[in-house]
């Protein structure tokens, strides 16, 4: 079953983002901020796609994605924020970030594009 | 003055002994954008406590069979909500002067004749702030919408926006957010009750994490994703990253008094407020109020407002994933 890693601080979203992707039969895994994503896709290579908040303290979302960029780490990443200043989404384009939902997040207008993504 | 400002409204408690000059004060009130509540009782003190979002009283210098006897009431209401300006009406001939140290517990002393003369006062004292229309109804609206995807089955009544002078913490928990722009730098804070949040709550929000009904970290939770949302929308819509921040550096502590239910940003200025009360539509018709306020307290240039054009990454909805 695919794997995917639901990145925020806020465990509502976590929760409400968790929920769906188990409803349609995704395998999920969460982390609260960018250092425990971080150490997450290091550690699993389960891993097929990752949703991430922009941001969160300890490490924001976008900083998460250039480090996994820099360890060589192609894993598919989607920001999902509130953000959609148009600075924030090039940098995140530049660190190779797949796509954006500006929240709130609706499963089922995003469910094909991430079952896209996970197969 | 700016263009296209949003006629705010303000909360006024009335005290006033006189039916006579009741319509009289109505009528001002009424041209004035002050909503007056009427307190007929001589309990007036308790009835204060029910109300958290005035923006000034009026008070006769007379009440009941008291001659008088408002101007102490005055000084006591003074003493307990300072931040509230008291307008006493004179009843005493206009020989009759005050003692000078009563007199502090007032914002001015007027006369039913010449009650048109508060005018200008109500401007220094309440509407001393002006607020762009288009700010003011995107704030409503993406808000209303943010309480809509956290909220199931409730209909949401928003009041008239409208500015408060009371410091008063409502309900039991509170959020704060920094908030700052070109024409901006203060903070938004949101309150709201414990009781009913969580039984009015969309369940796919909440399902696995509501495993202990004693558990209050679930609501602050969620509150703080409703915070976090009205402020990323309202900053997407009104902020735009090719103007400067404010360059404002000042910083001034907050205060909270948790035993008296009181927060000061360190102003005097009024809090633009906005109040969403949600109600189940069905069922036991559960409800609570959720009060929204704006406290531009360090830098507020109305004149530097502007709305974000859309561009064409706005063609996507919010929650729509948007591949690159």
């Amino acid at each position: 079953m695919a794997k995917v890693l639901v990145v925020d601080d806020s465990s509502t979203v976590r929760n409400e983002v968790s929920s769906f992707l188990a409803s349609n039969g995704i395998d999920v895994d969460t982390a609260v901020d960018g250092v425990d994503g971080l150490a997450k896709i290091q550690r699993d290579p389960n891993l097929k796609l990752v949703i991430c908040d922009v941001n969160m303290p300890n490490m924001d979302g976008l900083t998460m994605v250039e480090k996994v960029k820099a360890l060589g780490k192609t894993i598919p990443i989607i920001m999902l924020t509130t953000e959609s200043n148009p600075s924030m989404k090039q940098r995140g384009k530049d660190a190779g970030v797949k796509g954006w939902i500006v929240k709130p997040f609706n499963g089922s207008a995003a469910i094909e594009g991430i079952k896209k993504l996970i197969s | 003055m700016i263009e296209n400002s949003f006629p705010t409204e303000s909360k006024v408690l009335v005290y006033d002994c006189s039916l006579e000059h009741e319509n009289q004060i109505k009528e001002f009130c009424d041209n004035s954008h002050l909503i007056a509540v009427k307190s007929t009782s001589s309990k007036i003190l308790d009835i204060l406590k029910s109300y958290v979002d005035l923006g000034a009283i009026f008070l006769s210098e007379d009440i009941e069979s008291t001659p008088g006897g408002g101007v102490d009431l005055g000084r006591e209401i003074h003493r307990i909500r300072p931040e509230l300006p008291i307008f006493l009406r004179r009843c005493s001939p206009l020989t009759q002067t005050f003692d000078e140290q009563l007199l502090k517990s007032f914002c001015t002393i007027y006369d039913i004749d010449n009650i048109n003369n508060l005018q200008e006062v109500i401007e220094q004292h309440i509407f001393c702030a002006e607020y762009p229309n288009a700010l003011v109804r995107g704030i409503e609206e993406i808000t209303r919408d943010t309480l809509y995807h956290f909220f199931d089955d409730v209909e949401i009544e928003v009041a008239t926006p409208y500015v408060v002078k009371d410091r008063i913490i409502y309900g039991e928990l509170f959020s704060l957010m920094s908030v700052e722009s070109y024409w901006c730098k203060g903070y938004m804070m949101m309150q709201l009750p414990e009781d009913n949040v969580l039984a009015l709550t969309k369940t796919e929000k909440i399902s696995g994490l509501y495993t202990d009904t004693d558990n209050f970290r679930v609501i602050n939770d969620i509150l703080s994703e409703i915070t976090n949302m009205s402020w990323g929308g309202i900053k997407n819509r009104f902020v735009s990253e090719e103007k400067p921040l404010s360059n404002v550096t000042t910083q001034v502590p907050i205060i909270v008094n948790h035993k008296n239910k009181y927060i000061s940003f360190g102003t005097n200025a009024p809090q633009l407020c906005f109040k969403y009360t949600l109600r189940e539509k069905s069922g036991e018709r559960k409800s609570f109020s959720l009060f929204h306020k704006f406290i531009f307290n360090l830098y507020w240039q109305p004149e530097r407002f502007s709305e974000n054009q859309p561009t064409v990454n706005d063609l996507v909805n919010a929650g729509e994933l948007d591949f690159f």
